[in-house]
């Protein structure tokens, strides 16, 4: 599982972009809209990316660290937007797995065989 | 000040400090929503309607029409139009790195590090500066053979170029100079000021961007002197305003004040760069004290409150570079006949390109001229010739109150 690097989240008014910032050909196919909830999971993403930075120092790079397998990953962001949102795991199953498959057709997250 | 000018700008300075250093008050804020529908309408006109949306939400100032599906497109249209425009000059910044071209790039995009949220700033071109004709050349020779094409010849100052790419139209401005010969005494300083226009590298961190651009001081000269062009002619809007803000803020601190305010007394600009940054002070929350801590030497211990009231008039009825205001066609630095007659026969020698060379038609190609301004009054602009002229001398007193009109007194000096 791999999460590229280049991509930043931007916020102007009530839209968040995931945008491709740091690429060096960007193109605009390659933006992703995402609601509240997206942008919620996005830092919940950076967060769990951010302690495996830190549980496996000498494993993660900068630059397309490794992730916890999909089924942590899934379970991890669920948490995490229960948490926020004061809802049930069904409710909040299909948003993240929404998530994930955007960012995995965008090529932004490289999901494990 | 009526409460729609005071909502637009208050909105427009907390859209511009990260810090919202310029809160907006539960009262504002219930003013702001009873003037929405022309508060959006204004950043339209002066095309920073994501700078108000944005400073809108962050307010919490919510409200249906804000929800409204067609407006909602429009913002969203707008920032993608926006992150175009990015991913645009990041590639031909990238191409003439890659061919070592010295060029600057020009104020649009090369201004965007100086904002909050860059992408707010909306940049309908790129505009990039290479003064050496050899190397002109060989920059235009690439941008030709990398898929750009002529849109429109040689102005006095720059060339269009166009680059077409899964339908969409970039347009791309290649300056050979600065700024226009507007055939006036300033020409010739301002020449002389950028005679040396040795490009200073620069990130702009957020998008990982690198170009070349103008130094400081230059860079700040030139967004004046942007201002001051558009201004005399048809005007301009809060967004040329936005800039002069943001970059006094954050460069204040690397100016040669000094050496600035010698060139401004050279070209005669001091009143007109005091009330520029007057404004930007009372109405867009650029901090007098960074200004006076930096030894700033414009900022004006007095100026007429009617004179200040009168410039944001101007550039607030302009709209984006006087689109908005179809009085002002005529342009004229000076109250007299004979610069109206000088307009005139420019205005002919554009209608007429080709025939314009020769001079024994030049009686019948004025009369059509001035036969196709009459026509063009009544019919597309809907406006009686006497307005105009009203308006164009209403302008030219302005102008005059800010020493504008002082090249003719130093010709005849």
């Amino acid at each position: 599982m791999r999460l590229h690097t280049d991509y930043q989240l931007r916020n102007i008014g009530t839209f968040y972009f995931l945008v491709p910032l740091k690429s060096d050909h960007p193109v605009i196919d390659q933006i992703l809209t995402l609601n509240e909830t997206g942008a919620f999971l996005w830092n919940s993403l950076q967060k769990v990316l951010q302690k495996q930075h830190t549980v496996q120092p000498k494993k993660a790079t900068a630059d397309n660290a490794p992730l916890p397998d999909n089924d942590e990953l899934m379970q991890l962001l669920c948490h995490a937007l229960q948490a926020e949102y004061d809802v049930t795991k069904d409710e909040v199953l299909p948003d993240v797995k929404t998530f994930l498959n955007s960012l995995t057709q965008k090529g932004i997250l490289t999901l494990k065989d | 000040m009526n409460t729609e000018i005071t909502c637009f700008y208050k909105l427009l300075s907390y859209a511009l400090h990260s810090d919202h250093s310029d809160m907006i008050t539960q009262t504002q804020k219930e003013q702001i929503r009873q003037k929405l529908p022309d508060l959006l309408q204004l950043a339209r006109q002066h095309n920073v309607s994501l700078f108000v949306y944005d400073a809108l939400c962050q307010c919490d100032i919510d409200d249906p029409l804000l929800q409204e599906t067609t407006f909602q497109r429009e913002m969203l249209f707008e920032c993608y139009h926006n992150y175009d425009m990015l991913f645009f000059a990041k590639k031909i910044l990238a191409l003439l790195e890659e061919h070592s071209v010295s060029y600057c790039l020009l104020k649009g995009v090369s201004l965007l590090a100086n904002y909050p949220k860059p992408e707010c700033r909306s940049a309908s071109d790129m505009d990039i500066l290479v003064s050496d004709p050899k190397e002109y050349t060989r920059t235009r020779d690439l941008l030709l053979s990398y898929g750009f094409c002529v849109a429109n010849g040689m102005t006095d100052h720059h060339e269009e170029l166009l680059y077409y790419e899964n339908d969409k139209t970039y347009l791309l401005e290649l300056h050979n100079k600065l700024i226009n010969n507007s055939g006036n005494v300033r020409d010739e300083t301002i020449k002389a000021l950028f005679k040396q226009t040795i490009p200073v590298k620069k990130k702009l961190s957020f998008a990982a961007l690198s170009y070349q651009c103008l130094n400081t001081e230059q860079n700040l000269l030139y967004l004046l002197l942007h201002m001051l062009q558009h201004f005399t002619s048809l005007g301009f809007g809060a967004k040329l305003l936005c800039d002069w803000t943001v970059f006094l803020e954050h460069h204040a601190h690397e100016i040669d004040f000094m050496a600035f305010q010698t060139m401004l007394e050279d070209l005669g600009l001091v009143p007109f760069c005091e009330v520029m940054t007057e404004l930007c002070i009372r109405y867009l929350g650029l901090p007098r004290e960074i200004l006076e801590k930096n030894h700033c030497t414009f900022l004006a211990a007095t100026i007429d409150p009617a004179l200040l009231q009168r410039v944001l008039d101007d550039i607030h009825t302009a709209g984006e570079f006087g689109k908005e205001n179809h009085t002002r066609v005529l342009i004229a630095h000076q109250n007299n006949f004979s610069s109206t007659i000088a307009q005139g026969h420019r205005q002919m020698k554009i209608y007429f390109p080709k025939l314009s060379h020769c001079f024994l038609f030049w009686p019948v190609l004025w009369s059509i001229t001035l036969y196709r301004f009459l026509c063009n009054n009544r019919r597309l602009r809907k406006i009686d010739t006497k307005t105009i002229l009203e308006n164009t001398r209403q302008r030219q007193e302005l102008f005059k109150a800010l020493s504008l009109d002082s090249d003719a007194k130093r010709k005849e000096n």
